[in-house]
């Protein structure tokens, strides 16, 4: 049996167990899917409070559509769209999301990236100055190692778009690197 | 040999998926010094990424939803109550009039009595059958 259907029989088993309203299964599925939840959001959302009640409108939101759930993508892929179009929705909402300048989102100055001697501090700060959407494609594909298909499941974004923001979110990231390097020559 | 320096894209391409990679790419990284260069800068950038700290919310999330999510109570079936009343109501209604009765019954035959009894089984029978329906509707509510 592959990991694949593995995961998709404990996904099964899960769901059916919240549907005859177990719900420490629920409990278990998020559990399972926490992590995956809390990158997105994390990614997407500045506030601490606003992160908090996001994540327990998405879980609130997968557990009324769960009869839904067609076990085409794994349980925790489809969390995680839930969580995506969440925060999407909020910063359309609180218009966020400033288009056509998905790079530089937050200013955050470059004495922030000159300070931190260590790269992950540096890309720490750099990452937190890209857009939510790359912030979330980088993490996604770095940090989860999830494969370009899934994150197109995540953020309904064409192939083609997510490899192309991955691109030039990378590029953004090693620029600020490679400037950091460069004035610490100096 | 290729002398032009590979682009940013290839670079990333070769970093993030050597058997993708051409093997000009592969040729021309071998002297030159300027996009291995940049090849290493990425290979930290792709590693400093996947070392970020994974974010976790500090509380305990499942516990937060668990206590938001709607509470169904079980619902008790009412049929056996309610045909228990209709029972009692018929049993009091025969009780009292029961002299009347007997004075329609004495002039008519078995066969309208049975009809009789008939009727109200099938009135009962609807009555438990939509009952049942709309404990089941209830059910599927729920989830």
């Amino acid at each position: 049996m592959n990991a694949q259907n593995h995961y998709n029989q404990q996904d099964q088993q899960l769901v059916e167990m919240v549907l005859k309203g177990d719900a420490q299964a629920f409990a278990r599925i998020i559990k399972n899917t926490e992590r995956l939840v809390a990158q997105v959001v994390f990614k997407m959302i500045r506030n601490t409070e606003d992160r908090k009640d996001i994540a327990q409108d998405v879980y609130l939101k997968a557990y009324k559509n769960l009869s839904g759930f067609r076990f085409e993508a794994k349980l925790s892929t489809w969390i995680a769209q839930i969580a995506y179009n969440t925060c999407l929705g909020w910063l359309e909402k609180k218009k966020l999301i400033l288009s056509g300048d998905l790079e530089s989102f937050h200013a955050i100055p470059d004495d922030t990236i000159i300070k931190n001697k260590n790269t992950p501090a540096i890309i720490a700060a750099s990452i937190e100055r890209l857009s939510p959407v790359f912030k979330t494609l980088i993490t996604l594909y770095h940090q989860e190692e999830m494969s370009y298909a899934e994150i197109v499941g995540i953020t309904g974004l064409p192939e083609g778009s997510v490899k192309s923001y991955l691109f030039r979110a990378r590029k953004s990231l090693k620029d600020d690197l490679l400037r950091h390097y460069k004035k610490e020559e100096l | 040999m290729n002398t032009a320096h590979l682009s940013d894209e290839e670079i990333q391409l070769f970093v993030a998926n050597l058997s993708a990679a051409s093997s000009s790419a592969t040729d021309h990284l071998a002297v030159c010094t300027h996009c291995s260069e940049q090849v290493a800068l990425y290979r930290s950038l792709f590693k400093a990424i996947a070392e970020q700290e994974i974010p976790v919310f500090d509380v305990d999330m499942s516990a937060l939803v668990l206590a938001q999510l709607p509470v169904y109570k079980e619902k008790k079936s009412l049929w056996v109550p309610v045909i228990f009343i209709i029972c009692c109501f018929a049993g009091a209604v025969l009780y009292i009039f029961r002299q009347n009765f007997l004075m329609i019954l004495s002039g008519s035959s078995l066969v309208f009595l049975l009809a009789g009894l008939a009727g109200f089984i099938a009135v009962v029978a609807i009555r438990i059958n939509a009952l049942y329906k709309k404990f089941r509707y209830n059910c599927n509510l729920i989830y």
